[in-house]
């Protein structure tokens, strides 16, 4: 044993993991705040929909795609001069929370596009019929008829989070992807290489099993 | 009172203008139940959503108690919504909250009740609906029938003048249809509101409506009193309607057994119907009534008898006069 796992230094890997889920922590936190709006914004500007708007949809529509499209290893560089202006760093933890962001904020506000349309529109116009407004229909109807929904998407994107985590290393932001990369990988250490991504299968089925238990709770009806 | 005043829609689909309501009129007084019967794409959903504004007319006016309502700004149209309450054919109801919550929902909308009273409103609809056990089921735990209580208790929730309904019954069997009418019918009583409803089953028009509009590819094609229309149905549609109901023909076109016989419907309505007519008028002109068809019924409250008949020998024309005498509705069929 002692010789399998002569490399491993665990002070760093313990800070790593710390590094990896302050990195997942806030750029999921950050995700929601910012894609719940937008994926609401996405349905409710649709064709049909309560404030159907086609100009803002499509635009909507193409700046999600557009970030969605750029590989996150890209962005990660592209978005250094603006990480900077927003968070004073483009190194460390900090400055790999907003290219994480801007990757998983699109991606979270489809799921939660695809989460409303899935509420039912009887629902919808029974609450028009009832005199709602639209603020009233989308926090007080699509958002709690979609919380299942929701959930889900938070959970997918939490786990899309901790892969995007791992690249983040270029920019120097540690972590347990980034300790994998340059000891694992790069010094032929097997040793750390398996117990990172040990630690790393660990945190997504934890995440999974929360994000579950919460999704069935949410849906028990 | 809410008036039609040559209205009319029309949608844009993919280029194409499609019609759903060519211009009609139509008055539905205060305090009565009101009927729309029609095919699916007949134009009765468009015509019902006008009245609170889910749809908007392409000309003409929807005008409530005087005030039109495709002429208002949306502020006031919400305000007005919540004078009309509304139930659907899939209840609609919100999956994430409890029956409780549900019908508390258009009362924390209006925000103008506080907590404790909207908790005793509440408890007060579930009564009237007699669900009061059921406060804290989700609408999952519940059946059809009790659905579409929730959905009663929730349109009634702000006291409305006017209750829309839109196939309330459509989705329900014919047991839980029939108990679901007679609760629409009592809360007509009580609370003495106006109840405008669509479906496309005579059977529902028949047990609680008072008068009825037919519509046939977006045209108003009859409007009267529900035991006019329903016993002497002139458009093919509403024929079409009744035939549909009654699951028969109306006359075996095969004719009579007599060859000589002459063929008339008799429509008897309220106390005439137990009154022993026929036997009488038989002996006095010596006719032989052969049975066609027939049918005794009720029509809301009213008990009618149609029956079908072939009249041979003696004096056919004074047996005619005699039943005519008698308050019968006499009409030869040939």
């Amino acid at each position: 044993m002692d010789g399998f796992f002569a490399n491993i230094d665990w002070t760093e890997i313990g800070s790593a993991s710390i590094d990896t889920l302050l990195m997942l922590g806030g750029s999921l936190l950050f995700s929601v705040i910012l894609g719940l709006p937008l994926g609401v914004l996405l349905f409710l500007t649709g064709r049909g929909q309560l404030l159907a708007q086609r100009g803002v949809n499509i635009t909507l529509s193409f700046l999600v795609n557009v970030l969605r499209s750029l590989p996150f290893i890209i962005l990660l560089i592209v978005m250094i001069p603006l990480t900077l202006l927003i968070v004073g760093t483009s190194l460390g933890v900090a400055g790999a929370i907003p290219p994480l962001v801007a990757g998983a904020a699109p991606f979270f506000a489809r799921l939660v596009e695809t989460a409303l349309r899935g509420v039912d529109r009887g629902v919808i116009e029974a609450s028009q019929a009832m005199g709602a407004t639209t603020r009233q229909i989308v926090l007080g109807v699509l958002l709690p008829e979609a919380r299942p929904g929701i959930l889900a998407g938070i959970t997918v994107t939490g786990v899309a989070l901790v892969g995007y985590t791992a690249m983040a290393g270029v920019v120097g932001a540690g972590g347990l992807g980034d300790l994998a990369m340059r000891f694992g990988y790069q010094r032929f250490q097997t040793d750390v290489m398996i117990v990172t991504v040990v630690l790393l299968l660990v945190l997504v089925q934890v995440l999974q099993s929360i994000g579950d238990w919460l999704v069935a709770r949410a849906s028990r009806r | 009172m809410i008036h039609f005043q040559n209205i009319h829609k029309t949608y844009r689909v993919d280029g194409h203008d499609v019609v759903a309501l060519h211009p009609l009129d139509l008055r539905i007084e205060t305090g009565e139940v009101f009927g729309i019967i029609g095919r699916s794409g007949a134009g009765k959903s468009t015509l019902l959503r006008l009245i609170n504004g889910l749809e908007r007319p392409s000309g003409g006016s929807v005008f409530i108690d005087g005030v039109d309502i495709a002429a208002l700004d949306s502020a006031a149209l919400r305000k007005q919504r919540r004078r009309i309450g509304m139930i659907f054919q899939h209840f609609n109801l919100l999956a994430s909250k409890t029956v409780a919550q549900n019908v508390a929902f258009p009362l924390r909308l209006a925000g103008d009740a506080d907590r404790a009273a909207i908790t005793k409103r509440v408890g007060e609809l579930l009564e009237l609906v007699d669900l009061g056990a059921y406060a804290n089921h989700t609408p999952a735990q519940l059946s059809g029938g009790q659905k579409q209580r929730v959905g009663i208790a929730r349109a009634l929730a702000c006291a409305p003048s006017i209750l829309l309904c839109d196939e309330a019954t459509s989705a329900l069997d014919p047991e839980t249809t029939a108990s679901v009418l007679r609760l629409i019918g009592e809360i007509h009583r009580e609370l003495g509101l106006t109840v405008v409803l669509i479906t496309h089953e005579m059977d529902v028009i028949r047990r609680i409506c008072d008068r009825v509009a037919v519509l046939d590819a977006g045209r108003l094609v009859e409007t009267g009193k529900v035991a006019d229309v329903f016993l002497h149905p002139r458009h093919a549609t509403t024929q079409r309607f009744v035939q549909e109901y009654e699951h028969e023909e109306r006359v075996d076109p095969s004719g009579s057994g007599v060859p000589s016989a002459r063929r008339v419907r008799v429509t008897l309505r309220g106390e005439s119907v137990h009154a022993p007519v026929l036997a009488r008028i038989a002996r006095e002109t010596q006719v032989d009534f052969g049975l066609l068809g027939g049918r005794i019924d009720r029509i809301k409250d009213t008990a009618y008898a149609q029956l079908t008949l072939a009249l041979s020998g003696g004096d056919v024309d004074a047996a005619l006069r005699g039943l005519r005498e008698a308050g019968a509705e006499v009409e030869e069929i040939r």
